[in-house]
């Protein structure tokens, strides 16, 4: 299979190469000076689009002729009305250059006549072309080749708002948007600092999305942000709607289970994470943003930990790790114990289970699977439904599948149990929510196999695996393996934030130099790898 | 990364011989000792006796989940329809193990003797030996070496099981509780595990010592509270050789130090006819050997600390000169009690209190002399016994409520 997967893969990849050089940016196009020409190529480019406008205008006593073109929608009407038109048809707006004549008509527009905020000399066609999908409005003048661009985006966005993945008791309420300019300036609002970089990339042959690298110069590793530009740069695909294409493209393990990039919803939370080294990946249309490196531990970590007492705090970690262990432990090992460890039970509760199971005709493994099946389709089912039919599912749901099952006598009363304190552990970890069921029934497998020794074994497994992940450079477990002692003051337990002296050693630069000995050891295994290759 | 490899690359050969190991591994274990609980029946005590043939019953408790199961009213009201939250099966055969197998003809379910919490031993297979029983539970991996051993005397094994307990819907662990927290706060019973009964069997200067139940009156239906666990056999090797009693049986524990509290009354010095009893605790036993010319001596110090529990009659019994009275009545009473279980144990030639043991651990070299013949030297060894008793408290008051 994994040779198949391997040829697939080489096919894929030479077919994708192939593509790239068809595609290749289209070269610079002059502005075409006579008018009819240049209609006739912007009728060329946008032919059948509904929403593309344009208005022919006669200015300076009708000496001269402008076309304005721009997106119906895309810039706002009233920014176009009030800082280009009326300007443009104030009687006395020429009067000065009438007289002179000797500056470029462009230019003078430029510096005295328009009032837009942002307004920029353009000499390519497909620029202007790329401009007016963007949303801004872009003056041509008859006989000139330079064009005018101006920003009069204002298109309808959903405004700020909480958002419902990562809700707070304490801390800000406020979430991302699909806009990429609201996102950065929500952004900006928290980190007040020239330091704070955002570096603009397009990424899409066909949809042009503006993927933005945001991070902390002097803080954020140089080679961790050039990794990442470098990342993206790459990704040849064509189209971007989502943070999630971008995540697929630029993992680090594609094929495990473990997400190496993280994401948030949460201008304080990508704040904390750029503030402490990371680097925030923006993504034009969606209000998820990636952070890279994401490491295990973030998995257990929450915003409001740092928002609350460090104690209570301090708590909940310590819950949350219990629930990682339950929600993927619990029926492995309640299957393990009834099937080959019964003489480990006290006498009372293993007749208790005993009398519940009595008239169960299935074993726990199959009880087991057949719940947790039906847990993840009923999860599935209340998350795609619409809203006004939700509590159908919770009445099918809980009483249907829950109570009759149990009265059937085809579910013990114990699964329903367990069931249920698997399904809100998981809750409890919503960052490995997807990811947490395939271990579910991995280790049930494995407990029914082999009963405490193939859930060892299993364990073992898994952690050799976490052990081998990598993100962006940086070991998936750090600062648990390889251990960081300095670091320990954010894992199991919330240091109190006057003990925090020092910023996370595997990421930051350059404090300590610790990434760039992650990275060493990182460059070494490949060359390694490479030589084998070779060989 | 790992698509990228060459065809005959290191890592591909040794990820492919990887998962053909965890093929093999699997599809060799197999599931074999997979059991669900439904498939299995739990026995939580066992009855092993000698019939008159000489041949070995076993008896098997099992309880039947849905019917032990509290705090859940079966169908059609579980506590009237008088049903047995347990069944007992027993089986005959020439050896145990073969009677504990042929028990299948009978059960519709595989034996599970792990969670066993009782063992009742009949006093005819006691006096054979224990020997014949013990050894398959020490080899049996599945056996339980932590059940708790009680010795059937002048009656069949299976009688007492048939008893039933109005507290505990399995009867055997009525029993097992009533003697740890007997031997915790009374003393007429000890408890004695599979496990250490085993290990002094084994050794050559201890011999166990068993609690005895018997049944105090014949009944059509009979129930725990008509059977006593109380006093104790002592034996001699594996062999059952003589009985203490209740009081005997507490003299013993407070050598051994393994009582917490226990209960004395005697006749009050002002009024012959009225009694005062006490709780004595912070009960410390030691045993030692003393060797005077050459043969052994044994010894046996106590000191106990206790309060005045109740008073018939209302004298202030705080006075230091009636705090001694008391004491010194105390103190016979329990030199008494440990002096007769002694002298017991020195005729029934049973190194109970493992005085044994004790000279192998401190004189090994005399112990090489006298193991050979130690019951007959133990049985007329010389004997001391000091007791010291303190009366620390008199309760929440010094002097009773005199009526008028």
């Amino acid at each position: 299979m994994f040779s198949w997967l391997k040829r697939k893969y080489k096919f894929l990849k030479t077919m994708a190469q192939a593509n790239q050089q068809k595609n290749e940016q289209p070269q610079a196009e002059k502005i075409p000076q006579s008018f009819p020409e240049l209609r006739a190529k912007l009728q060329q480019v946008f032919a059948e689009c509904g929403d593309f406008k344009t208005r022919e205008i006669l200015v300076g006593d009708e000496h001269y002729r402008l076309i304005i073109a721009w997106m119906d929608n895309l810039a706002s009407n009233q920014i176009l009305h009030e800082s280009l038109i009326r300007p443009l048809l104030e009687p006395q707006a020429f009067c000065q250059f009438l007289e002179d004549k000797e500056e470029d008509l462009a230019v003078f527009l430029k510096n005295n006549v328009l009032i837009a905020a942002e307004l920029k000399e353009v000499t390519d066609f497909n620029q202007t072309v790329e401009f007016i999908l963007c949303g801004e409005s872009v003056i041509y003048i008859e006989g000139s080749s330079t064009a005018l661009a101006a920003a009069t985006r204002g298109w309808e966005t959903r405004t700020v708002t909480e958002p419902e993945t990562e809700t707070v008791v304490r801390g800000p309420r406020e979430g991302f948007v699909e806009d990429l300019a609201v996102n950065c300036a929500l952004l900006r609002r928290k980190i007040k600092n020239p330091n704070l970089k955002m570096e603009m990339m397009k990424i899409g042959r066909q949809t042009k999305t503006t993927v933005c690298v945001c991070y902390l110069k002097g803080i954020a590793d140089p080679a961790l942000v050039q990794e990442a530009k470098t990342r993206l740069q790459k990704i040849n695909i064509d189209a971007v709607l989502e943070s999630g294409y971008l995540e697929e493209m630029i993992e680090d393990a594609p094929l495990s289970f473990f997400p190496t990039v993280g994401n948030s919803e949460k201008p304080d939370v990508v704040a904390a994470k750029i503030l402490e080294g990371r680097v925030g990946i923006f993504c034009d249309g969606t209000p998820f943003v990636l952070t890279v490196p994401y490491l295990f531990l973030e998995t257990l970590q929450a915003s409001e930990d740092y928002y609350t007492r460090a104690i209570s705090s301090s708590l909940l970690r310590t819950v949350r790790i219990i629930c990682f262990y339950v929600s993927i432990l619990l029926p492995g090992l309640y299957v393990a114990f009834l099937n080959f460890h019964q003489s480990v039970l006290p006498l009372n509760f293993l007749l208790t289970i005993a009398a519940s199971r009595e008239s169960i005709p299935f074993s726990p493994f199959t009880e087991a699977l057949f719940m947790g099946i039906t847990f993840e389709i009923l999860q599935e089912a209340g998350i795609r439904m619409p809203r006004p039919i939700g509590q159908s599912v919770s009445i099918v749901g809980a009483l249907v599948i829950g109570e009759a099952s149990v009265r059937a006598g085809l579910v013990s009363d114990p699964m329903v149990i367990i069931t249920a304190l698997t399904a809100i552990s998981t809750f409890i970890l919503p960052p490995l929510q997807r990811v947490l069921p395939f271990f579910r029934f991995g280790f049930t497998i494995a407990a029914n196999i082999l009963g405490l020794l193939g859930i060892f074994f299993f364990l073992i497994a898994l952690v050799i695996h976490l052990c081998t992940l990598r993100s962006f450079g940086i070991p998936y477990l750090a600062p648990l393996a390889p251990l960081s002692l300095s670091d320990i003051k954010d894992t199991f337990v919330r240091f109190p934030l006057w003990t925090m002296l020092t910023r996370p050693r595997d990421l930051t630069w350059p404090e300590t130099g610790q990434a760039a000995k992650y990275r060493a050891g990182a460059e070494q295994l490949l060359s390694k790898m490479r030589k084998k290759e070779d060989r | 990364m790992m698509l990228d490899l060459g065809k005959n690359s290191l890592k591909n050969i040794s990820l492919r011989s990887a998962s053909l190991i965890i093929l093999v591994f699997f599809s060799l274990t197999g599931c074999w000792d997979n059991k669900d609980v439904t498939e299995i029946n739990l026995i939580t005590a066992v009855g092993v006796d000698k019939t008159t043939d000489g041949r070995v019953e076993v008896t098997f408790e099992i309880p039947r989940p849905s019917l032990t199961r509290t705090g859940q009213a079966g169908a059609g009201g579980g506590e009237n329809s008088r049903e047995k939250a347990v069944s007992l099966v027993s089986s005959k055969g020439d050896t145990a193990f073969i009677a504990v197998r042929s028990m299948v003809e009978k059960l519709a379910k595989d034996i599970f003797p792990s969670k066993m919490e009782l063992l009742l031993i009949g006093e005819d297979l006691a006096r054979a030996g224990l020997q014949e029983v013990f050894d398959l539970m020490e080899r049996d991996p599945e056996s339980n070496m932590t059940a708790k051993v009680l010795l059937v005397k002048g009656a069949p094994v299976k009688q007492v099981m048939e008893a039933e307990s109005e507290q505990e819907k399995i009867p055997s662990l009525h029993l097992v509780k009533s003697i740890t927290v007997n031997q915790d706060t009374f003393g007429s019973s000890k408890e004695a595990r599979v496990i250490d009964i085993l290990r002094e069997v084994a050794l050559p200067g201890k011999d166990p010592l068993i609690p005895v139940v018997e049944i105090l009156e014949e009944k059509e239906n009979l129930k725990v509270k008509n059977i006593l666990v109380s006093g104790s056999a002592a034996f001699r090797g594996d062999k059952l050789v003589g009985y203490l009693t209740a009081t005997e049986t507490r003299g013993w524990l407070l050598a051994e130090n393994k009582i917490k509290a226990s209960v004395y009354s005697l006749p009050s010095p002002n009024d012959e006819t009225k009694n005062i009893s006490f709780e004595m605790y912070c009960e410390n036993g030691q045993k030692k050997v003393e060797f005077i010319e050459g043969k052994p001596k044994l010894v046996i110090k106590i000191k106990a600390t206790g309060d005045i529990g109740e008073s018939q009659e209302p004298t202030d019994l705080t006075q230091p000169q009636m705090l001694k009275k008391l004491e010194n009545k105390i103190k016979q009473i329990i030199t008494e009690e440990v002096n007769s279980a002694l002298n017991s144990a020195q005729k029934y030639h049973s190194d109970i209190f493992g005085f044994g043991d004790i000279i192998h651990r401190k004189n090994p070299q005399e112990w090489q002399k006298i193991k050979d013949n130690w019951p007959e030297i133990f049985s007329k060894a010389p004997t001391e016994i000091t007791v010291e008793v303190k009366l620390k408290r008199s309760g929440y008051t010094r002097k009773g409520v005199e009526p008028l």
